[in-house]
């Protein structure tokens, strides 16, 4: 019998007053997936990683984890530590240094020793590296930095399944290069799930195997990334003319 | 009319249903408490450190002074003014009674609600207008156990510290100094301390905790109202304020009343 999806969308709709704002999107994941939707701003996508994440209740349809709905599954260890959301900003408890703030989820969650914690909170910061920056406080760093620390607090409990929102955004080049690497990483080793929501395909086409198309709350286009680019590269598509520009076409 | 009744209609459920919201994120940051006991204890106990040492040790000096000062105003009061009405032997009653059992509570509550309750609400208002709150639930972190429980444990902890200490300062500080007062000499220490009663000071515990449980509580719930904008940060602490301070001299007239 073959496994259940990693994750599926089930006819998810969520409004806000009248307006919808996910639109009957339906997907489904396997392990190791790594599926980026994309659109441009106000196109839906954050709503949708926010309900995937369990964040917001839908009007309609389910989001399913692991075969189990995402509203249920949410409460369980399982999910709390094998589930992660990531922020498109780069969000940080300020009263904590960079240090504090990656091993949080270790002293929480494990009994690890104060050793073994170290050693991981420290590899995870040299991996994305701000290991310099691990004694400074949130407000005394810059955004890419902020960012990256936002991704080691992630990455550090080495999670099954990433929603990722804008994972790009406030990342000078040389950032957003150690993430992705270590994004990639993470995917090729572990076979980690993700689901990304980004403006731009860009430097994503280096993990991304899936793309998915919003426009107006709804999943216009979804596919593996080789059909799709083929497909937009013929057809004369303005309204997915943020597409143009990125590096896979 | 049916604008001015709908007013009152939706003030009168606000009346019912605010008091049932405090109580429900009390009971249940004690609940997420005992179902996450084996997560996060390092950083739970830290939290109720800092919040001991926030509301109760570095509030001592200025407790130090209040106590002092009401000290020695209530026993100059007794001593001078009782033997006037020809009761003097009730010197020790009402210097005790008042101290310890009325003033002491309401003084310490007034302190820690300027204090600990405001910077509990903005602390947390500002979590969460910076998305640090979705942070750690996005973390799979409990923030009723993780945020609340410590505050409201270590309020109740630091209210009871700052009882027994206002309770000793104001009695041998306000004693110390009421000797230069006429008719002084007559009046002895231990005759006040003779009129301390158990149920002085079990009252005044209990009042220091009643008044924990609503600023700690009060100050939480509109720690956590913001929504969107850092504006909205002082708006919320103004009201905790004003609520815990109704709060608490409601339950000061009912408990000193029926206790």
């Amino acid at each position: 019998m073959a496994a259940p999806p990693v994750i599926s969308a089930e006819d998810l709709t969520y409004a806000i007053g009248n307006r919808n704002i996910v639109s009957g999107v339906s997907f489904s994941l396997s392990k190791g997936d790594v599926f980026t939707i994309l659109s441009s701003s106000g196109g839906g996508k954050t709503t949708l990683m926010r309900l995937c994440a369990g964040l917001l209740e839908p009007v309609s349809g389910r989001i399913l984890i692991e075969g189990r709905d995402v509203r249920e599954f949410r409460s369980t260890h399982r999910f709390r530590t094998s589930v992660r959301y990531l922020f498109e900003q780069g969000v940080l408890l300020s009263n904590a240094t960079i240090y504090e703030n990656v091993a949080l989820p270790l002293t929480y969650h494990t009994r690890m020793d104060e050793e073994e914690m170290r050693r991981r909170v420290m590899t995870e910061l040299a991996k994305m590296q701000i290991d310099r920056y691990k004694d400074d406080r949130p407000s005394s760093i810059n955004r890419s930095v902020k960012k990256r620390a936002h991704f080691a607090m992630t990455l550090v409990m080495e999670p099954e399944i990433l929603i990722i929102d804008n994972p790009l955004e406030d990342f000078d080049p040389e950032g957003a290069q150690i993430v992705l690497k270590r994004l990639k990483e993470m995917n090729e080793e572990k076979q980690v799930t993700m689901l990304i929501a980004s403006h731009t395909l860009d430097l994503l086409a280096s993990i991304t195997n899936r793309i998915g198309i919003m426009e107006g709350g709804r999943m216009v286009q979804s596919g593996a990334l080789e059909k799709i680019v083929s497909m937009l590269r013929s057809v004369d598509d303005q309204k997915l003319g943020f597409i143009e520009n990125s590096n896979v076409i | 009319m049916a604008s001015f009744l709908n007013l009152v209609g939706r003030r009168a459920t606000e009346l019912i249903v605010y008091p049932v919201e405090l109580a429900t994120l009390f009971s249940s940051s004690f609940r997420a408490a005992a179902a996450e006991s084996s997560l996060g204890q390092i950083d739970v106990l830290g939290l109720i450190e800092k919040q001991v040492f926030f509301t109760a040790i570095q509030a001592i000096p200025l407790i130090f002074i209040t106590s002092i000062s009401i000290g020695t105003l209530i026993f100059i009061a007794s001593i001078s003014l009782l033997p006037g009405f020809g009761v003097a032997h009730l010197a020790g009653v009402a210097a005790m009674f008042l101290l310890i059992r009325e003033l002491g509570p309401i003084f310490i509550a007034l302190i820690v609600i300027a204090r600990s309750g405001t910077a509990i609400a903005t602390e947390l208002g500002n979590m969460k207008v910076n998305g640090e709150i979705a942070l750690l639930e996005s973390h799979g972190i409990d923030i009723r156990y993780f945020l609340l429980f410590p505050r409201i444990v270590g309020m109740l902890v630091s209210m009871l510290v700052l009882d027994v200490l206002f309770g000793f300062f104001a009695v041998m500080g306000g004693y110390t100094f009421s000797r230069t007062a006429e008719n002084a000499a007559e009046f002895q220490l231990y005759k006040f301390l003779d009129e301390l009663q158990v149920s002085h000071i079990s009252v005044s515990l209990l009042k220091v905790l009643a008044f924990g449980i609503i600023i700690s509580t009060i100050c939480c719930y509109h720690g956590l109202e913001p929504q969107m904008s850092s504006t909205e940060v002082p708006q919320c602490a103004t009201k905790a304020v004003m609520y815990s301070l109704a709060f608490c001299v409601l339950a000061n007239s009912f408990l000193s009343i029926y206790l």
